[in-house]
């Protein structure tokens, strides 16, 4: 057992946790936050995609300790005083979205793009998202997604 | 997923120590592949020495004369980035580049990619040709390996049981290691490479070339290496030389025949730029 702290969706929370618990465990078990999703369970699918300071990472690969200290934002810390982030108004705009399971963890790595790279080539679109598997919209709409969340000013943290 | 215990050392030597007076604890660091294996039952890893907080001085990119020098906790991201790297050994790059995905390399290590020991290792084939030397150190003090000697057979590797990889120190030419790296996989990102291949040149060196998932272990191209020196640039006898270094297998991913065009392939696209 572990005591740890981080920053989750700009709040600053405290919790022990096990030495087998995986970040993804605790964000969706400890702290009910099921917008991240676990679909592969090892880091080939993208679905369980965080922001980690700022970056995006699988949290299913991160074993929960190592989030000591971390900022974490997951899909339910990107909306700001009830206004959806730029990156979510353009997937809703975009049509970008049909199952929804990818969704989070698409939103999340466009974001991390975004704040790295506010106005970035359709290559690397393609490159940063190449992470994330979507089984329904065929990406085309993802990509133009990520395209108009950049005009939107997504790369605002 | 069983984890029985983890130690998180906050400097290198007390990590070195602890190692030393446990010698079944393993190291982790970004736990791109060790979380994984976890997760698939693996008993290997249930005692664990965590090294992230030895990042700020095991994680750099310099150049020091002729040695480019990368700490062994620098992720994928920072190298396949780097501007030092990309022209000085652009091969590295995007070596690093094509590991995993956007996510893993956030968070893998370089010296991970190595230690895992998996014969289609996107940094290794780079490094191979281009003669890297894993830096280590045990409780008792700091030794060198070539890379050629490190990797013994898949997950296997040469350091000593107590020890920790601290840098890979690259030789690089006066006018840099030109060349490049290819992989070939069933899709373009977290793949695991079918075949790979770099193919690096300078002036002092001449050719050098280097195998990934054809063999063991990556491979070195010495055949590979005498053709391209002789300006023998054809595809046959590239298709030669290739198939004297590989030792491919036939598994669920690709015959070996497969792997052997493909290394030749790849190699004769290398001497095309």
């Amino acid at each position: 057992m572990k005591h740890i702290s981080f920053v989750l969706n700009h709040e600053k929370v405290e919790l022990d946790v096990a030495a087998n618990e995986r970040l993804l465990d605790v964000i969706r078990g400890r702290f009910h936050l099921t917008g991240t999703k676990e679909a592969c369970g090892q880091g080939e699918c993208g679905a369980c995609t965080i922001l980690l300071n700022g970056e995006a990472v699988h949290s299913c690969l991160m074993l929960a300790y190592q989030a000591d200290g971390a900022d974490i934002v997951t899909i339910e810390g990107l909306a700001k005083d009830g206004e959806l982030d730029a990156v979510q108004q353009a997937f809703l705009e975009a049509g970008a979205i049909q199952c929804g399971y990818c969704t989070p963890g698409m939103i999340m790595s466009a974001k991390g793009l975004l704040l790295a790279n506010p106005h970035p080539t359709a290559d690397e679109i393609k490159e940063a998202l190449s992470g994330n598997l979507c089984r329904c919209t065929g990406y085309v709409k993802i990509q133009q997604a990520v395209e108009l969340a950049a005009e939107k000013g997504g790369s605002r943290s | 997923m069983r984890i029985d215990d983890v130690y998180i050392a906050d400097s290198l030597e007390k990590a070195l120590s602890f190692k030393h007076d446990h010698p079944d604890y393993r190291w982790i660091c970004g736990g791109t592949d060790v979380v994984p294996a976890l997760r698939d039952g693996s008993p290997v890893y249930q005692k664990l020495i965590d090294i992230n907080q030895l990042r700020p001085s095991l994680d750099y990119i310099r150049q020091d004369g002729g040695v480019l020098r990368i700490g062994a906790l620098t992720e994928h991201k920072k190298i396949a980035l780097n501007e030092v790297v990309r022209t000085v050994f652009p091969a590295l790059a995007k070596a690093c580049g094509s590991v995993g995905s956007a996510q893993i390399r956030v968070r893998a290590s370089l010296a991970g990619n190595l230690a895992n020991a998996s014969p289609a290792a996107d940094s290794a084939p780079a490094l191979l040709a281009a003669e890297a030397v894993i830096q280590y150190q045990t409780a008792q003090g700091k030794g060198s390996i070539p890379i050629a000697e490190f990797f013994l057979g898949p997950r296997r590797i040469s350091l000593p049981a107590d020890g920790l990889i601290t840098e890979i120190a690259i030789p690089v030419p006066k006018d840099g290691w030109k060349g490049d790296y290819y992989k070939v996989g069933a899709r373009a990102a977290l793949t695991i490479a079918i075949a790979s291949a770099a193919v690096l040149y300078s002036e002092e060196t001449g050719y050098r070339a280097a195998f990934g998932s054809v063999g063991p272990t990556v491979l070195p191209g010495p055949e590979t290496k005498k053709v391209l020196d002789e300006g023998r640039t054809d595809r046959k006898s590239i298709s030669e030389a290739v198939r004297k270094d590989v030792r491919p297998i036939d598994d669920v991913r690709a015959s070996a025949e497969y792997r052997r065009l493909v290394c030749s392939n790849l190699v004769w696209m290398a001497v095309q730029q």
